[in-house]
């Protein structure tokens, strides 16, 4: 009799114990990019700079790859196989790296022969998205290679898409029409890092489709407000199965939380609520809003934000 | 592991008529048959409503209980079915390489109690046939654990109403079941159906046991209740027990319980261990 009562408090201790289970990150999502380091690069006449590159697959990790480096001007900037950038003439290039056909964010590299010169040149805004017809005060600043400023530069403005934010000579944007534009400012041939600029997109909004067989109705609606911070809302028509341990996430993944960003518990499965999501969070930073059943792992529904 | 048939499911709650053999017959006057059982599910999956199979987080169940049928009479047997430790646990996810972590949470309380009395319409020749009524108390609890969300019980009041027959032969038995369980708090009512042969050997008796539960859709309470689990649950299980009599009236059983479906319902293999005891007088 004491064995069998072993065995049965043997089966009770297998059942009772919390495990762990070990998950990977789920993205399905295309993360494959290739990311040069660093950025931005000053160098003086005849410097030699090594960058480097890092290509990331679709699940966003590091993975090995073989990189091709051009720079916009050899002249300028001569980069070899190897991402040696060697500074030929003053001036500013942009180089890109290449690996399984994907190109890099064009990175500036900017060659300097006087330590007094502008080096560099940095474009600021309160905001970044605008209403239609609304305007926007810009400011540039100058500095040399040591980071100090230097006053009193002139600047020329430029916006790669004048139909959807104007700029003019003091770097006063208006917004013109919904969509996106680059806008950078130049002082002596060396040229900013652009500044995003959306128009009318300060509103992101989806249906919930259900998922796993659950259900989730409604509409959601991200609302980038005057002050900065999101407002999360959802319509009358929102219902969800249930509402214990349940919680709204923003993700990247409509099928999973990893990566994404706790909004709040549920507390109630239906009727318009309204979430406030904190200033680390941005507008277009993800791309779901997804109703998951937490200690399960179960998403119910999820809403693409457009 | 989703392409496997055989990785099928039990239920998450008990219902002591799946787990013994029955059939059509009833204990004597004075005898009965008792067992202590501890049975253990581990789930990575379930079957969604629609019956498709999903992904969850490791779910365990664990299960002691004491089952006993005492005949009152020759034609009536009592019957209790008494799951008086269930444990519920639902693993801590920890997402890599990210590191987010969710917790893991646990519920351990007497679980579902069902009380039956079984009445014997033909009784003493090798076809017989039994008529019983079980009533499913909910001693088990709804809502429970850290997150509110785990279930020891379906927190309704089950009524279970069955007709069995048993068929003896040389050499073994056959016994099929029909029912029909009226649920309350607007769960849906379900048909139940089984079929069941057993031969014995010696000390050893095994069996093989087909048992299946549809829901009528006719409840208006969704998994809104308490919980992913909780209403319309469906489906067709099927596994064998095995029984080694040590002495004339002591013995021990091991059991497994698959499926071939589901909704509502976890989806991974059942195992049992019990002692059982008979009583003659």
């Amino acid at each position: 009799m004491t064995k069998i009562s072993a065995v049965f408090l043997l089966l009770g201790a297998l059942g009772g114990c919390i495990g762990e289970d070990k998950i990977e990150d789920l993205v399905s999502d295309n993360l494959s990019a290739v990311v040069i380091q660093p950025p931005t690069t000053i160098a003086r006449m005849n410097e030699q700079v090594v960058l480097t590159a890092k290509y990331l697959n679709r699940e966003g990790k590091e993975t090995p790859a073989a990189f091709s480096w051009r720079s916009t001007n050899p002249e300028v900037v001569a980069i070899d196989g190897e991402g040696k950038a060697t500074a030929k003439a003053v001036g500013q290039v942009t180089i890109t790296a290449s690996a399984n056909g994907l190109d890099s964010k064009p990175s500036l590299f900017t060659v300097i022969s006087d330590g007094n010169q502008v080096a560099r040149v940095t474009v600021s805004a309160p905001k970044n998205t605008l209403a239609a017809g609304e305007k926007l005060v810009m400011v540039a600043n100058a500095s040399n290679v040591d980071g100090q400023d230097l006053p009193g530069k002139p600047f020329t403005w430029q916006s790669s898409n004048p139909s959807v934010v104007a700029v003019d000579a003091n770097g006063l944007a208006t917004g013109v029409a919904s969509g996106l534009a680059l806008i950078s400012a130049a002082s002596g041939g060396v040229k900013s890092t652009d500044f995003e600029v959306r128009v009318g997109g300060n509103v992101r909004t989806g249906a919930f489709q259900s998922l796993n067989n659950h259900s989730v109705e409604g509409i959601a609606t991200l609302t980038q407000e005057s002050n900065q911070t999101l407002k999360l809302q959802f319509n009358d028509g929102f219902s969800t199965s249930f509402t214990n341990a349940v919680y709204v996430y923003l993700s990247n993944n409509q099928n999973s939380i990893s990566g994404g960003f706790e909004v709040t518990k549920l507390d109630r499965a239906s009727g318009a609520m309204t979430f406030s999501v904190p200033t680390t969070v941005s507008l277009t930073q993800f791309k779901y809003v997804i109703i998951h059943c937490r200690p399960f792992n179960i998403v119910f529904g999820a809403a693409e934000l457009k | 592991m989703k392409n496997h048939p055989w990785y099928l499911l039990a239920p998450l709650l008990a219902l002591s008529s799946e787990l013994v053999a029955g059939g059509g017959w009833t204990q004597p006057r004075h005898n009965g048959y008792f067992k202590l059982e501890s049975r253990l599910l581990r789930a990575r999956n379930y079957y969604n409503a629609g019956g498709g199979i999903t992904d969850i987080t490791t779910t365990s169940l664990y299960t002691t209980s004491l089952y006993g049928e005492y005949g009152l009479t020759d034609r009536l047997t009592a019957i209790v079915y008494f799951p008086f430790v269930t444990r519920l646990v639902v693993n801590k996810q920890s997402f890599r390489p990210s590191g987010f972590t969710v917790p893991g949470d646990a519920a351990t309380s007497v679980g579902d109690t069902d009380v039956s009395l079984k009445f014997g319409i033909i009784r003493n020749k090798p076809l017989v046939l039994s008529a019983s009524l079980t009533l499913g108390i909910p001693f088990g609890r709804v809502n429970a654990g850290d997150t509110k969300i785990l279930t020891t019980g379906d927190g309704e009041f089950n009524q279970l109403v069955k007709v069995e027959a048993g068929l003896s032969f040389p050499g073994g038995y056959a016994a099929a079941v029909v029912g029909f369980n009226n649920r309350t708090r607007s769960f849906s009512d379900e048909f139940h159906y089984g079929l069941e042969v057993g031969t014995s050997v010696k000390r050893f008796s095994g069996l093989v046991r087909l048992y299946a539960v549809q829901s009528l859709f006719n409840g208006s309470a969704g998994e809104r209740v308490n919980s992913v689990f909780s209403n319309n649950v469906e489906y067709i299980s099927y596994g064998p027990e095995l029984a080694y009599t040590v002495r004339d009236k002591f013995g021990v059983t091991a059991a497994a319980a698959f499926a071939a479906a589901g909704k509502n319902i976890l989806a991974a293999p059942t195992y049992s261990v019990g002692v059982f005891l008979k009583l003659k007088k």
